[in-house]
């Protein structure tokens, strides 16, 4: 499993106890409008959640130019050693 | 020399045994209780100024749905009267030449119907949970020769998300985020949809919002039971909207979540200002020039570049200025609605056009000098 892969399916899991949801399956394009209840609380929730969980920081700006997962995942690549 | 403004804190420990005189029991933790009929407040002499802008952070002893009438008096000229909302401050303008630079100013607050007491002693009966008051001058005409910025164009070529974007709230409550949201704009801000009053946010900036997450400073409130709840931080006079409603959420645990979220938010909101990121927007309250300049120095000592926007209400002799921006100085400028949203009509009575105008227009000027970086948050709701 390349590096990407594993990093989305660890923000599965993560996303599946924020959102006590088994059945999200996330991709790259996965959006907030895909999913119920990702509102700007929740992206907060998350954004806390993955920082605790990877020891990272997330800047300002990278927080509110996340546009999807996949985002997500690329950034948080660019932070893990 | 008499005193520019006054705040005047009801809650134990505060400063109020100085100035009310009848109708008051004794401090309690966060608020002090005016009972009976008639309540008086005697306040120092203020300087001069056109006008002063009264303030009073108090919730009504009769419980939600039944209406509580409260008419004031200062020095003897009626003010109106005033219906208290629980949660939500009053705000009126006096008249400048009422208020007496040189002796002692009276207020006096008269209660039509004070909920009944246990004992049913009418004259015992509470009034009002009082908080804070403020008396400031609101003297919006003492700014040097502002200078009006060019209307965009073509408003609707501009990219609506990235312009409300822009845009940060440093309160004083939550009118300029529900605007955002109606055009969905979701902008990451500390106090988006929150109330602060102009002196616990200068406290907030002065202290960077050390402690914001003090779990003993912080409680979860539903004004409706069952409801939605409010978030309510003591330590800087926080009070905000959490989106979720009692019935639907664990407080506990919820309340576990929110004091890391604001810990976050107070993280991002001081990076923000680091890094002039934003324009930050302070919806009225700090009309006086030497307040909103004061506010500003503070901002600065984050950024020097830092960018700050005052919006109020346009004058009632000028009601065309609604909808336009000026230049006040470096980096400060004052926008103007036609009017403000009433609070208890949100967000049906928000002045949406007269936003969206302030915004793009500033924005223009921005992105003229360059300091505009293309951005939008995806996430909405």
């Amino acid at each position: 499993m390349d590096r990407q892969a594993k990093i989305l399916t660890e923000l599965t899991d993560l996303f599946r106890e924020i959102f006590v949801n088994d059945e999200i399956v996330l991709t790259a394009q996965t959006n907030a409008a895909d999913l119920p209840g990702w509102d700007s609380m929740k992206h907060i929730e998350i954004i806390i959640a993955i920082e605790q969980k990877y020891g990272v920081r997330f800047s300002s700006r990278q927080v509110e130019g996340l546009r999807s997962v996949g985002d997500l995942v690329a950034v948080l690549g660019q932070k893990l050693p | 020399m008499s005193a520019t403004s006054l705040v005047i804190d009801f809650a134990q420990g505060g400063n109020s045994d100085a100035f009310a005189r009848e109708g008051w029991r004794g401090g309690e933790p966060r608020h002090r209780w005016s009972f009976g009929a008639r309540n008086l407040l005697v306040l120092p002499p203020l300087a001069r100024s056109r006008q002063f802008a009264l303030t009073l952070d108090c919730d009504p002893a009769q419980p939600p749905g039944v209406r509580q009438d409260l008419a004031l008096e200062f020095n003897g000229v009626s003010l109106g009267l005033l219906q208290p909302r629980r949660g939500i401050p009053q705000r009126l303008v006096i008249p400048g030449d009422i208020v007496s630079d040189a002796r002692d100013n009276t207020l006096v607050c008269l209660n039509a119907n004070p909920a009944a007491s246990a004992g049913g002693d009418a004259s015992r009966a509470l009034a009002l949970a009082w908080r804070r008051l403020e008396l400031s001058p609101a003297d919006t005409t003492r700014f040097n020769q502002p200078e009006p910025l060019p209307e965009p164009q073509d408003m609707a070529a501009m990219p609506l998300q990235a312009v409300l974007g822009l845009y940060q709230s440093v309160g004083q409550n939550c009118e300029l985020g529900i605007f955002q949201r109606r055009y969905g704009a979701e902008p990451v801000g500390l106090l988006r949809f929150s109330s602060i009053f102009a002196d616990r946010l200068v406290y907030g900036l002065r202290n960077r919002f050390a402690g914001i997450d003090a779990a003993n400073e912080f409680s979860l409130v539903a004004p409706r039971p069952g409801g939605e709840l409010m978030g309510r931080q003591a330590l800087y006079g926080l009070s905000y909207h959490t989106f979720r409603n009692e019935n639907d959420v664990d407080v506990e645990a919820f309340k576990t979540k929110e004091l890391q979220r604001l810990s976050y938010l107070a993280r991002l909101f001081i990076e923000q200002l680091e890094n002039d990121e934003k324009i930050f927007v302070r919806r009225g309250d700090f009309e006086a020039e030497g307040e909103f300049h004061a506010l500003h120095h503070l901002l600065r000592a984050y950024n020097p570049q830092a960018r700050l926007l005052l919006v109020l209400p346009a004058p009632s002799d000028a009601p065309a200025r609604a909808g336009r921006v000026e230049r006040l100085g470096p980096n400060l400028y004052r926008g103007f609605l036609s009017r403000f949203a009433d609070p208890a009509s949100v967000p049906a009575s928000i002045a949406y056009e007269d936003w969206l105008k302030v915004c793009a227009t500033l924005y223009l000027d921005q992105a003229e000098q360059g300091r505009v970086v293309p951005e939008d948050c995806p996430i909405s709701g």
